[in-house]
């Protein structure tokens, strides 16, 4: 299996839904990962590139054969996302996976199927599945964005120089991202709603995979042993793994000690402030809800975890004086604003005391908080046949593409592009205009190479094609010597009496031995080439024998020729 | 022209995986050539027979079907005697959706169901009309003639 080739297959049997959330995640066309996934009314999801294509020249759905059209094409960003996430991660995720079970392959199956979680052994493989899920940025779409903030901050409670890494990690996602996905989840739970996320958001697909020390109990169990205070970090421990023995020993309630950990800060979900998540509701009661600036805590936590360098002095300086010290650095949009113009869960979250603080994250998405996906102009597609080479050569020069050519080049050129230009507008990552230009170059180049072995194999078709005539001339031409030899020879043979005719035709036969063995040549030449081999080892054979009964003819001949000489003589 | 990564992809599956009965393998010289071998399904006349197919993905492939012929001689009222077959899918029911494996299966399954309302060899198709049991046979005679 190279890198380049992948397939659902990859996946070992063990994982059989990582197989289907493969193949599910595959355009049914060119079973690549998809780019730019669309959706036709028939629910079918295609990389817009390929559903193009197809639909220039059909108007169905490759599917189900739905007729259809690309005005009823729908962008599918979610789905998009999900699968530009997983096709960043899969051959980290299935190296990973592949490792993980050859020690388990190896060793006697002591663990049944549902207890594959817990008997997984070895911690790097743990602390490696966790960097790459957080750096991977598993699709936020997908509910796992709430679990990359967890990530981030279990992981800085554990490391803190990680932290400034995955704490910014987690806003690069919310900055790019819309979190409201999250938000909603978020709401649905109830006080235990940290230790029902972990399950959700690790799902099938990953949560059976992470590997866990066998002391580690499952996430619920966690959530549910400890105090709701801790939650967050209680919640997340399993999926960092072992070295968390010390399941909620990081976190107190105490909002000053917390902030020696910088790490269990997270922003307000209303006032987009900086806060330990333990004094979320604390802070969201008696400040927030009520409309009211919270003194302890001014710091937008925005401006704290992009001033990475000298975090941790600032939080020692604000959590001392309690007081402001960023107002020059109070650049970013309150998040009251913010939460105001979030469509979708917003509003609701800011009447909500349960939210959880580690998902706050995503409201604090600075100035956009909601990723919009604007529908950009597309290219109409021509009518070539109405313009003419003048016409379309504009047409070209408009696009900035090159106008050389006849009509046809001119015309396939203009389509390629409006396909690519069209479908890189429904991608969620789209190509720079440089790139497409850049992709309109391989593609001017294929197909110069395309015109090039066409052109070749053409040729060789009408070589093999005047051969072949060539051919026939010369077997017709080779029949007709033969029905003259045959003549020749009838009379010649068995009377001494046409002894002058055959005489002389004894030159015309020297004549007709050399064009036969000229044919011969030729014969045995273009049955190498050509496919005809059978017919001509024949025509050879036939050939050969008629030379050798020429041959016996000749001196035959030559025998009576010396007879009469001998005779007159006597 | 480079080879898709599709055909490739579909190249490996097919060795790796091969369907039950069918196994298809690219030419070394010109991947784009297959040569496939169905076994005839049980139940049918074809049934003990091993048919020689070849196959060939166009410059276009797949958004053009696969040019399928078979090269073992084969009493069939859907298959000519040059081997050409008379299948929807290859023709205007082609969908870029479809693979070499999906082809082949449907193939095969037209080799247990022959359907001479939908002829292409016409004198079979009317044999097999008239008297089915005695189409049969001969299907059965040639198969175990040219195909065993």
């Amino acid at each position: 299996m190279s890198n380049d080739i992948t397939d659902p297959s990859d996946w070992p049997t063990e994982y059989a839904s990582l197989r289907e959330i493969d193949s599910h995640l595959r355009c049914p066309i060119c079973k690549e990962m998809l780019r730019a996934a669309v959706m036709l009314q028939c629910h079918h999801n295609f990389c817009s590139e390929c559903i193009r294509r197809h639909l220039d020249k059909e108007s169905n759905c490759p599917a189900c054969r739905i007729p259809t059209s690309t005005s009823q094409m729908r962008r599918n960003v979610a789905l998009d996302e999900i699968a530009n996430n997983f096709k960043d991660c899969r051959s980290k995720l299935l190296r990973i996976l592949m490792e993980s079970l050859e020690p388990k392959r190896n060793t006697s199956q002591q663990h049944g199927p549902l207890s594959r979680s817990n008997s997984m052994e070895i911690d790097d493989v743990a602390l490696q599945q966790k960097r790459r899920r957080t750096s991977a940025r598993m699709s936020p779409t997908n509910k796992s964005a709430p679990k990359i903030s967890n990530d981030g901050s279990s992981n800085c409670s554990q490391d803190p120089n990680n932290m400034n890494m995955d704490l910014s990690l987690a806003d690069d996602d919310n900055d790019d991202r819309d979190g409201d996905f999250v938000d909603v989840s978020s709401h649905e739970s109830t006080s235990h709603h940290k230790g029902k996320h972990v399950t959700r958001s690790s799902g099938p697909v990953l949560r059976s995979r992470i590997p866990r020390s066998s002391n580690a109990s499952t996430p619920l169990e966690l959530s549910n042993n400890t105090a709701p205070a801790p939650e967050l970090v209680s919640s997340t421990l399993p999926d960092f793994g072992p070295s968390n023995s010390a399941s909620g020993a990081p976190t107190t309630s105490v909002p000053g000690s917390v902030l020696s950990k910088p790490s269990t800060l997270v922003a307000c979900p209303i006032c987009g402030n900086g806060i330990p998540f333990t004094y979320t509701n604390t802070h969201l009661d008696n400040y927030c809800l009520l409309k009211q600036n919270d003194p302890n805590y001014t710091i937008p936590y925005k401006v704290i975890i992009t001033q990475k360098s000298d975090i941790i002095a600032l939080y020692e300086k604000c959590g001392a004086s309690g007081k402001s010290i960023s107002n020059a650095t109070a650049n970013t949009s309150t998040s009251v604003s913010i939460s105001s113009t979030t469509p979708g869960g917003s509003p609701r979250r800011t009447n909500d005391s349960q939210i959880s603080p580690g998902l706050s994250f995503n409201s604090n998405g600075g100035k956009k908080p909601v990723a919009t996906y604007p529908e950009p102009k597309r290219i109409p597609k021509l009518t070539y046949s109405i313009l003419n080479d003048k016409q379309l050569r504009k047409k070209l020069q408009e696009l900035g593409l090159p106008t050389h050519g006849d009509k046809q080049l001119m015309q396939k050129r203009h389509a390629e592009y409006v396909t690519i230009y069209n479908a890189n507008c429904d991608a969620t990552r789209p190509q720079t205009q440089a790139q497409l230009m850049k992709a309109m170059e391989v593609w001017e180049r294929s197909y110069e190479k395309d015109m090039q072995t066409r052109e070749a194999q053409r040729r060789a078709l009408e070589q093999q094609q005047q051969i072949q005539q060539k051919e026939l001339a010369q077997q017709k031409k080779k029949e007709e010597e033969r029905a003259a030899t045959e003549n020749d020879t009838e009379p010649g043979t068995p009377t001494l009496s046409s002894s002058q005719s055959s005489s002389q035709n004894g030159g015309s036969n020297h004549v007709n031995n050399d064009a036969v063995a000229v044919a011969v040549a030729t014969a045995s030449a273009f049955a190498h080439a050509l496919k005809y081999a059978d017919e001509y080892a024949e025509l050879i054979a036939d050939v050969k024998k008629r030379m050798q009964a020429d041959k016996e003819k000749k001196t035959l001949e030559d025998n009576q020729q010396a007879q009469m000489r001998t005779q007159p003589n006597s | 022209m480079a080879l898709p990564k599709r055909i490739i992809k579909e190249t490996e599956r097919l060795m790796a995986d091969p369907a039950p009965g069918i196994s298809a393998m690219a030419h070394e010289d010109n991947l784009r050539y297959f040569d496939v071998i169905i076994t005839g399904p049980e139940q049918s006349p074809f049934a003990g027979g091993v048919f020689k197919l070849e196959l060939f993905l166009p410059e276009e492939y797949p958004m053009s079907p696969p040019k399928v012929r078979f090269l073992t001689k084969i009493y069939h009222p859907n298959i000519d005697k040059l081997g050409r077959i008379c299948l929807d899918i290859l023709k205007d029911k082609w969908s870029p959706a479809l693979q070499i494996r999906t082809v082949l299966l449907s193939v095969q399954a037209l080799l247990s169901s022959p359907n001479p309302d939908d002829p292409l060899a016409n004198d079979v198709a009317q044999h097999w009309k008239e008297n089915e049991n005695a189409a049969i046979q001969t299907a059965q005679e040639w198969t175990r003639k040219y195909a065993m």
